[in-house]
C-alpha cells in the first residue's frame, strides 16, 4: 500500500516536472497545471479501483499518462496558437477603438494589457516591450512575431495610423476566415482519426480487462496492423487534399 | 491541405505592402520570407529573372493554374513600375471565390471519401477486437 502510495507519489512529482518544463510556452500558470495533473490522477485512481484493473492495463493506462502528459500540453500549445489571430485581432478592434477616441497607440496596449487576465496576457506584454524598444518580441509563435512587427511598424510610421492598422484588420479578418474555412473542411476528417483511435484504445483496455492471454497475440497484431493501415490512409488521403488555385 | 492558397497569401502581401506605401517588390519579398510555402520556390525564380531583365514567359508557363500565370503578369507590371492596385483587388475577389468554390467541393467530397479508411481499416479491426475473443473461445470449446 506504502509503496504503491510513494510511487504514485514520485509518478505524480514526475508528471508536474514534465508539465512545468511546457507552462512559459502556453503561458499557463503553475497553479492551474498542478491542479489538472492532480484532478486527472484522481480520476485515474478511480477508474482502476472501480473497474479493478489488471497489473497490464494498470501498467499501459500509467504509461499512457506519461505521454499524455507532454502531448496535452502541446495540444494546448498548438491550440493556444490557434487562437491567437482572433485575441489579436480583439487586441487590434481595442486599439483602433482607442486611436478613435484620440488616445495614442501605446496608451491604448497599455490599458488592454491590464485588463486582460487570460494566457494573452505576456504576448500583449510582449508587443509593449516590441513597441518601446523596437527589440524583437521572445516568443515561438512565428505568426505573432510577424504581427507584432507589423505593429511596430505602423507605430514607428506615424503616418496614417488609423488606415494603416484598418488595412491591416482588414487583412486579418479575411486570413481568419479563410482558416475557418479551411478548417471547417479538414476537421471532419481530423475529428474522424482521433474518434477511431479513441475507440480503439478503450476497445483494446476492453479486451485486455480480464489479462493478456497468449492466444489473443495474433488478433491484436492483425488489429493494430488493421489500425496503423486506416490512420495512414486518412493522413494520405487528407495530404492528397491540395488546392487547385 | 494548407490553410490558404498560395497565391491569396502574395496577394495579400503584396496588396499590404502598397498600402503601406511601400513597393511591389517588398511585398514579394516579405511573402517569400513568411512561413513555408509550395509556390515560393517558384516565385523566388521568377523574381530572380524580372530583375535580371532576362523573359520570364518559360517560367510563367510552367505554373500549374491560370490564376498564378496572371498573378505573375500582374506583379511583373507592378515590379516595371505601373499601377496596380485595382488591378490586384480585383485579382482578389477572384481567388476568393475561387477558393470558396473549391471548399464546397470538399466539402461535399470529402466525406464520402473518408468513408473508405473506416470501412476498410478501422471497422474491422473494431470488429477484431470485439468479437475476437469470443470467437477464439467457441473455437476452443469444439
Amino acid at each position: 500500500m506504502w509503496l504503491t502510495f510513494l510511487v504514485s507519489y514520485i509518478g505524480f512529482l514526475v508528471l508536474l516536472r514534465m508539465n512545468s518544463l511546457f507552462i512559459t510556452s502556453i503561458g499557463t500558470s503553475e497553479k492551474k497545471l498542478s491542479v489538472f495533473t492532480l484532478f486527472f490522477s484522481l480520476i485515474l485512481s478511480f477508474l482502476a479501483e472501480v473497474f479493478a484493473f489488471s497489473s497490464l492495463t494498470m501498467w499501459m493506462t500509467v504509461t499512457f499518462l506519461i505521454l499524455a502528459s507532454p502531448l496535452a500540453t502541446i495540444f494546448l500549445k498548438k491550440t493556444r496558437e490557434k487562437q491567437l489571430p482572433q485575441r489579436c485581432l480583439l487586441c487590434l478592434d481595442h486599439i483602433l477603438l482607442a486611436l478613435k477616441a484620440g488616445g495614442s497607440l501605446r496608451a491604448a496596449i497599455d490599458q488592454i494589457e491590464s485588463a486582460e487576465r487570460s494566457w494573452f496576457k505576456p504576448f500583449l506584454g510582449e508587443l509593449k516591450r516590441s513597441i518601446q524598444f523596437k527589440s524583437h518580441v521572445q516568443t515561438n509563435s512565428k505568426w505573432f512575431k510577424s504581427w507584432s512587427r507589423e505593429v511596430s511598424e505602423i507605430e514607428a510610421s506615424q503616418v496614417k495610423t488609423i488606415d494603416q492598422l484598418e488595412a491591416l484588420r482588414r487583412q486579418m479578418k479575411s486570413e481568419i476566415y479563410a482558416v475557418k474555412r479551411v478548417s471547417q473542411v479538414t476537421g471532419g476528417p481530423r475529428f474522424q482519426a482521433w474518434f477511431m483511435s479513441g475507440l480503439f484504445i478503450a476497445l483494446q483496455f476492453y479486451t485486455l480487462r480480464g489479462g493478456f492471454e497468449k492466444n489473443l497475440a495474433p488478433l491484436l497484431i492483425l488489429a493494430w496492423i488493421l489500425f496503423i493501415s486506416g490512420i495512414l490512409l486518412t493522413l494520405l488521403l487528407m495530404r492528397s487534399v491540395k488546392w487547385k488555385i | 491541405m494548407e490553410n490558404i492558397a498560395s497565391p491569396l497569401k502574395l496577394i495579400w502581401s503584396v496588396r499590404k505592402s502598397i498600402e503601406k506605401g511601400a513597393s511591389v517588390k517588398r511585398g514579394i519579398q516579405e511573402y517569400l520570407n513568411s512561413e513555408h510555402d509550395e509556390w515560393q520556390s517558384e516565385i523566388l525564380k521568377w523574381q530572380l529573372r524580372v530583375q535580371q531583365g532576362l523573359p520570364t514567359t518559360d517560367v510563367i508557363n510552367m505554373q500549374r493554374t491560370m490564376i498564378r500565370k496572371h498573378l505573375m503578369h500582374l506583379l511583373e507590371r507592378g515590379l516595371k513600375g505601373e499601377s496596380i492596385y485595382k488591378n490586384l483587388i480585383a485579382m482578389e475577389d477572384e481567388v476568393s471565390h475561387q477558393v470558396e468554390m473549391q471548399i464546397q467541393d470538399l466539402v461535399t467530397r470529402l466525406p464520402y471519401l473518408m468513408l473508405i479508411p473506416i470501412a476498410l481499416f478501422f471497422f474491422p479491426a473494431c470488429v477484431i477486437l470485439m468479437l475476437g475473443p469470443f470467437i477464439l473461445q467457441l473455437t476452443s470449446s469444439f
